[in-house]
């Protein structure tokens, strides 16, 4: 299991990533003998997502001659288990809890997250009254055992319910669990034994962190959703096994670390979010082939959207940040505290309501708001023509001639920029007083401040001064905001990489195999003897199989620390060392006061300072795949060729009238062409605006890089 | 950079600067959280920030807050002014103030601002509220018998002078509080907090190429008011009244609260002319805390929707007689201030019942707080509030959700750190079925609670609480939630009593319920299956109050078996 070979001698021909997203599933083929690199696409089959791959690997053998018998690897990102929870379409499991504590995972945190709404929704919970069995058991805060659960007593009720309910999936959450596992495994393994076929979540293993209801709930999806990916991957292992694949199948995770299948069927609670994962490494691979040669990554803002959200990870040093949880099936518009609080480790991003088909509308506050309403594909835009209504970004987009009519048609659709005119006109210029170009002007500028609005405040809650980055932008509707978001965060540098629309699929292979562990535990930094965290660090990896494993074929370790002051709750992460070298408490303290001081401009010398989380990532010095030195085998030779130019209004920018802008064809330019904005350059299913005061040139990996004059 | 010269700031400029402004006041709450030490303001949201303009009107207030907060910022705001007047303010001075009267109603809770500087003029003002883990005196609690038992209170005073700390403030903080360290490290996040939004609005101004923030506050006021007068304008118009009881202590009885509320074409007034008078004990409510629920009931009826600004305060106008149980003056006690304010929200929704219908709550089991102090099992000192919701009251076509807060917005403790912390030792934790109140739209339930005192010594206890005797009132014929029931050692004790308990000792809360809305003869069948199935009640209690529809439902199962 999970011997990471040293399969450098083992590479075969091929290496095959597939992003499976919500409309497309998108595919990258690395070709070592031809030196290049296809990409394509599919539409997603939602109700069986392998049939998908599999058409994409037909499609792919007829154009790249692709054949999974000479594959070494295959990576793969989905939004099965996303899905699953938000559609709830996950199954069912029967909960064993602490007796005592039946009803904490639908009364939640007990807070309403909005103020002035007194009927607030909140999500529908995944656990089954009937399909609960409490257990006699505790374990106390200090992690003595208080009591221990009867075999006779669980054993019994368990097979009473299964035999009624006919339900072999469970659930194992106790309190103090993170503390002292014993309780939780003694009842996990009286579970496997009674009832073999059982499917087995335990808390401590999901999600070994203190709170209850963050650790039981993990345990509750993991399980919820443990059998649907359970066969799933027998799915595409059964098919992928009938094209001769014999190479390795991993899974991406929230962490940005792919994950041996086989592990991954334990833990699916960590695919959420797995394809934003891939597409903020891809962001990381995009800054730094970009880097002129200098090798300082400095800080990289990953900006994606998409037709309904907009995404945003800042990585720092060439690191991604990774956080010890993240929230998903949000019910209420974005709002933070309206969902589910999964402790899974998760490349921080911020997510907001915001991207093409965001739908603008005049709120109650008499002014314009776009998001976090989406007309999605259907019925769109107004400038569809498919019974949209509502305008969204798209139409201002159009009306204001940054995007053009005859780009729709790559992807079948025959836009109107009458019926964009008309919606915006009805629904926002004329009972804003507005001309119809103000108003689009107005949608346009509203998502821009929106995003960067979201960009900021993250960073201000990272510490993170994002001034002097590299804004990398992906995403469809991405490339024609990001130059203004870019301004006004104070970013001068902006890349639009080749083949933006499957850079999630790229990303796959930027990510090292790999895992992370996590431990809640808290300890005053006095308390630690000198080797103290090295010592705590040394028992996480070692205690964990698979970990230890990576570690003996050469896996490297990055130590992170939850730090806070003594008396406080929030922690700031700290990373207090790589491999060998982790510091000393003394060390610790140091880095965190600096921290603190960083984000929050105060520093209490005196006051003590406490260890509550503990993590370490595990993994390999280096990427699954080589992307370097490879071509993209759909470039064509071209002349830098100008498609003419469109009438656009650019507003404030340079006065009130219209302006011709130049339109060029990205697939047409080549390294070293350079221009000055105002300019517009179209791709298949995207569009670059290059506004006044900026410069754009195509560097020599392809992609596309430009300069905010300052 | 867009600049913007101020005669050109149309909707959209607005709509950008405001969202922005907004965006400010949400940072200031994310910085206070952060670097908050008291457990009031990191686990129980027992804060607020807000942005004013140069004329101390409120231009913006964090999202998150607790509804008593509400609008209260601008009163504070002036009369800190008045002590200590904008002339004598330089850039990088912070005042403070924890004068009952002047904040928000008890001396637990800290004032602090910062004005914002741009060009060497005033261009408005940071404020942020918290409450402090000690201010000395006999510590949160309803016992004491006046202000001055309950704490210090500092009039306004200036904690910084351009940027350099006051030396006589901050010994004189240390000196007089039991937990210093906690004490100091959260007037700090205070500051931190103003400092982030005065950083904030001015990078706004420098952006924007705007001199003050007096254009956009006009236009932010301005749109405001037009959107609240529409709905204004809908509303019946008349004076509506209510009187609800609430339950008095052992040393006083049960007190009315009265309430007439006029609906005008330009406005609210509230008037609480009918009040029982101030009480000799710590439950007693400065003006100030009852204007924040009249504030809140006038937000989320007609602004639910609009950022909280000085727009929506202006449609408000609030009255009360002196020495009134809702408008006691110094030095009448008021550290539990809380339990007798909360009911204000509850009592306009019963004024406003009939003429309102779709839009008010039913009660709700109001929130339930003991204040523990004692030691921890690593032997450190603490004094935490745990708190408990009850069940929320309904609405129409809104079931009262379990274990929910309302009016005031506290957040659950996590079991396994309250544990850590205290030394407690949770024996339960869940949902009481049965206890919300039957009707179309039913009540919330509340929950069981038992606590034992697994510390090595003896841990003091002080309750704040009610709905022991009065019950949340279902509205539209909908059944009232059950009472609260508080025992120790087995024995019911006083919602307000201040107990010690022993080693060993345990501690039984049942929480009440909330009301339901409407009639229970009008509540679906489907609905009731799904109550059934999902524990909320128990056959007995739908046969009692469902009794056709369970007999449709049963003669339904029947016919499917």
């Amino acid at each position: 299991m999970g011997a990471h070979a040293s399969w450098e001698s083992e590479l075969k021909r091929f290496a095959i990533s597939v992003d499976t997203g919500g409309t497309f599933t998108d595919f990258v083929l690395l070709d070592r003998e031809r030196g290049n690199v296809t990409t394509s696409k599919v539409l997603t089959t939602p109700s069986a997502p392998d049939d998908a791959i599999f058409q994409g690997f037909d499609q792919l053998a007829a154009e790249a001659d692709f054949e999974l018998v000479h594959c070494d690897t295959f990576l793969h990102a989905t939004t099965l288990i996303t899905n699953a929870v938000i559609e709830r379409k996950g199954q069912d499991f029967i909960l064993l809890y602490t007796e005592g504590f039946g009803t904490m995972l639908e009364t939640g945190r007990e807070h309403r997250y909005n103020l002035s709404d007194l009927r607030l929704s909140f999500p529908e919970p995944i656990t089954r009254h009937r399909l609960k069995i409490a257990v006699r058991e505790r374990v106390l805060a200090n992690g003595t055992v208080h009591e221990a659960p009867e075999r006779e007593a669980v054993v019994s009720r368990v097979r009473g319910l299964v035999d009624e309910t006919g339900i072999t999936n469970f659930a194992v959450c106790f309190l103090h669990s993170f503390r002292n596992p014993v309780n939780e495994d003694a009842v996990a393994a009286w579970l496997a034994e009674a009832v073999p076929e059982a499917f087995v979540s335990v808390s401590h293993i999901v999600a070994p962190l203190q709170r209850e209801y963050e650790r039981w709930l993990t345990c509750a999806v993991n399980a919820y959703t443990k059998p649907m990916l359970g066969q799933y991957v027998r799915r595409i292992q059964r098919r992928a096994g009938e094209g001769g694949f014999g190479g390795r199948l991993m899974l991406m995770t929230s962490s940005g670390l792919p994950l041996p299948v086989e592990h991954c069927v334990e833990l699916p609670v960590r695919l959420i979010e797995s394809g934003p994962a891939a597409g903020v490494l891809a962001a990381r691979e995009i800054a730094a082939r970009n880097c002129d040669g200098n090798g300082e990554a400095g800080t990289v803002l990953a900006y994606d959207m998409g037709g309904t959200t907009a995404k945003g990870s800042f990585l720092v040093g060439g690191r991604v940040e990774v956080k010890p949880g993240l929230e998903v099936a949000r019910e209420g518009a974005f709002a933070a505290g309206s969902g589910f609080p999964l402790y899974i480790p998760a490349i921080d991003l911020i997510e907001i309501g915001a991207g093409g088909g965001s739908i603008a509308e005049i709120d109650d506050r008499g002014t314009i708001a776009v998001g976090p309403r989406s007309a999605g594909a259907k019925p769109g835009p107004a400038c569809y023509d498919q019974g949209g209504e509502s305008a969204t970004a798209t139409d201002a987009n159009l009306v204001l001639g940054l995007l053009g009519e005859v780009n729709f048609r790559n992807s079948g659709i025959q836009a109107k920029t009458v019926a964009a005119c008309d919606a915006i006109e009805r629904t926002i210029a004329r009972p804003l007083g507005l001309s119809v170009e103000r108003a689009a002007m107005g949608i346009h500028r509203t998502i821009n401040e929106n995003v960067a609005r979201a960009f900021r405040v993250h960073a201000a809650e990272l510490g993170i001064d994002y001034r002097r980055s590299v804004l990398v932008c992906t995403g469809g509707s991405a490339p024609i905001h990001a130059a203004a978001v870019a301004r006004l965060l104070y970013i001068d540098r902006i890349i639009y990489p080749f083949a933006a629309g499957v850079a999630s699929a790229f990303g796959l292979f930027a990510g090292a195999e790999g895992i992370s562990l996590q431990r809640s535990r808290l300890i005053g930094v006095d308390d630690l003897p000198e080797d103290g965290i090295c010592a705590q660090i040394a028992d996480m990896a070692a205690s964990h199989p698979y970990a230890a494993n990576l570690l003996a074929e050469g896996a490297e370790t990055i130590v992170k620390l939850g730090m806070r002051y003594e008396g406080q709750n929030s922690e700031v992460t700290v990373i207090a060392g790589t491999g060998a070298d982790v510091v000393t408490p003394e060390g610790a303290r140091e880095r965190f006061l600096a921290a603190y001081e960083g984000i929050f401009g105060l520093r209490f010398p005196s006051y003590s300072v406490e260890i509550s989380t503990w993590g370490v990532e595990v993994a390999m010095p280096t990427p699954i795949a080589n992307q370097s030195g490879l071509t993209y085998s759909t470039l064509v030779e071209g002349q830098n060729a100008e498609k003419g130019t469109r009438s656009c209004y650019l507003g404030d920018a340079v006065g009130d009238g219209r302006v011709d802008v130049p339109v060029f064809d990205r697939y047409s330019l080549n390294p070293g062409w350079e221009v000055n904005g105002p300019v517009i350059i179209e791709e298949h299913d995207t569009t670059i605006f290059i506004p006044h005061g900026t410069v754009v040139r195509a560097a020599a990996s392809f992609d596309l890089i430009a300069e905010n004059e300052t | 950079m867009t600049r913007l010269s101020k005669t050109t700031l149309d909707p959209v400029d607005v709509g950008i600067i405001w969202s922005r402004i907004s965006s400010v006041a949400d940072e200031m709450v994310s910085a206070l959280v952060r670097t908050a030490f008291s457990t009031m303001v990191r686990e129980s949201g027992d804060y607020s920030c807000m942005i004013f303009d140069a004329d101390a009107r409120l231009l913006a207030q964090g999202a998150v807050s607790v509804p008593s907060f509400t609008g209260t910022g601008p009163h504070t705001l002036q009369q800190m002014l008045e002590h200590i007047p904008p002339e004598s303010l330089e850039d990088g001075d912070v005042i403070l103030t924890n004068d009952p009267w002047i904040g928000t109603g008890h001396v637990y809770d800290v004032n602090v601002v910062r004005p914002i500087f741009f060009n060497e003029r005033i261009v408005g003002y940071c404020l942020t509220v918290s409450h402090l883990s000690d201010v000395g005196g006999s510590g949160m609690g309803s016992g004491a018998r006046d202000v001055f038992e309950e704490g210090f209170a500092l009039p306004p005073v200036k904690l910084f002078e351009a940027g350099e700390p006051s030396a006589f403030v901050f010994e004189f903080l240390r000196t007089n509080v039991r937990m210093p360290d906690l004490v100091l490290g959260d007037i700090y996040s205070n500051v931190a907090s103003c400092n982030v939004g005065a950083r904030g609005i001015v990078e706004l101004l420098e952006e924007h190429g705007l001199d003050d923030t007096r254009a956009v506050a006009e236009a932010i006021y301005e749109q405001t008011r037009k959107a609240v007068q529409v709905k204004l304008e809908a509303l019946p118009k008349g004076a509506f009244s209510a009187e609800l009881q609430v339950e008095g202590g052992e040393t006083y009885p049960d007190v009315t609260l009265a309430v007439t509320v006029t609906v005008t074409d330009v406005g609210f007034t509230f008037d609480f002319a009918g009040t029982g008078p101030v009480v000799r004990a710590g439950v007693n409510v400065p003006i100030c805390y009852s204007r924040a629920f009249c504030y809140f009931c006038v937000k989320v009826l007609t602004a639910p929707n609009i950022p909280n600004n000085q727009g929506i305060l202006d449609f408000v106008s609030v009255t009360a007689p002196d020495d009134c149980l809702l408008n006691a003056l110094r030095p009448h006690p008021t550290g539990a201030r809380h339990i007798f304010g909360h009911f204000v929200a509850p009592l306009i929704f019963a004024a406003l019942e009939d003429v309102l219908p779709d839009d008010v709550q039913a009660d709700s089991g109001m929130v339930f707080q003991v204040n523990m102090r004692g030691r921890s099992p690593a032997g450190r000192a603490y004094s935490s509030i745990y708190f408990s919701p009850g069940g929320y009251g309904a609405l129409e076509s809104y079931d009262g959700r379990a274990a929910l807060p309302g009016p005031s917005n506290m957040i659950g403790a996590s079991i396994e750190v309250w544990e850590e912390q205290t030394g407690c030792m949770f024996l339960r934790k869940e949902v009481m079925p049965d206890t919300g109140g039957a009707g179309k739209f039913s009540g919330g339930n509340g929950q069981i609670i038992v606590m034992r005192n697994a510390s090595p010594g003896a841990i003091e206890g002080s309750f704040m609480a009610s709905r022991t005797r009065l019950v949340a009132s279902g509205f539209r014929g909908g059944c009232d939630g059950t009472a609260r029931t508080i025992k120790v050692e087995g024995r019911i004790v006083d919602p307000r009593a201040r107990v010690e308990l022993p080693v060993g000792g345990e501690i039984e809360i049942v929480d009440a319920g909330g009301g339901g809305f409407g009639g229970p003869a009008e509540r679906c069948v489907e609905a009731i299956a799904a109550d059934l199935a999902d524990g909320r009640i128990t056959r007995a209690f739908a046969a009692e109050h469902y009794s056709a529809q369970l007999a449709a439902l049963e003669k339904r199962g029947g016919k499917n078996a």
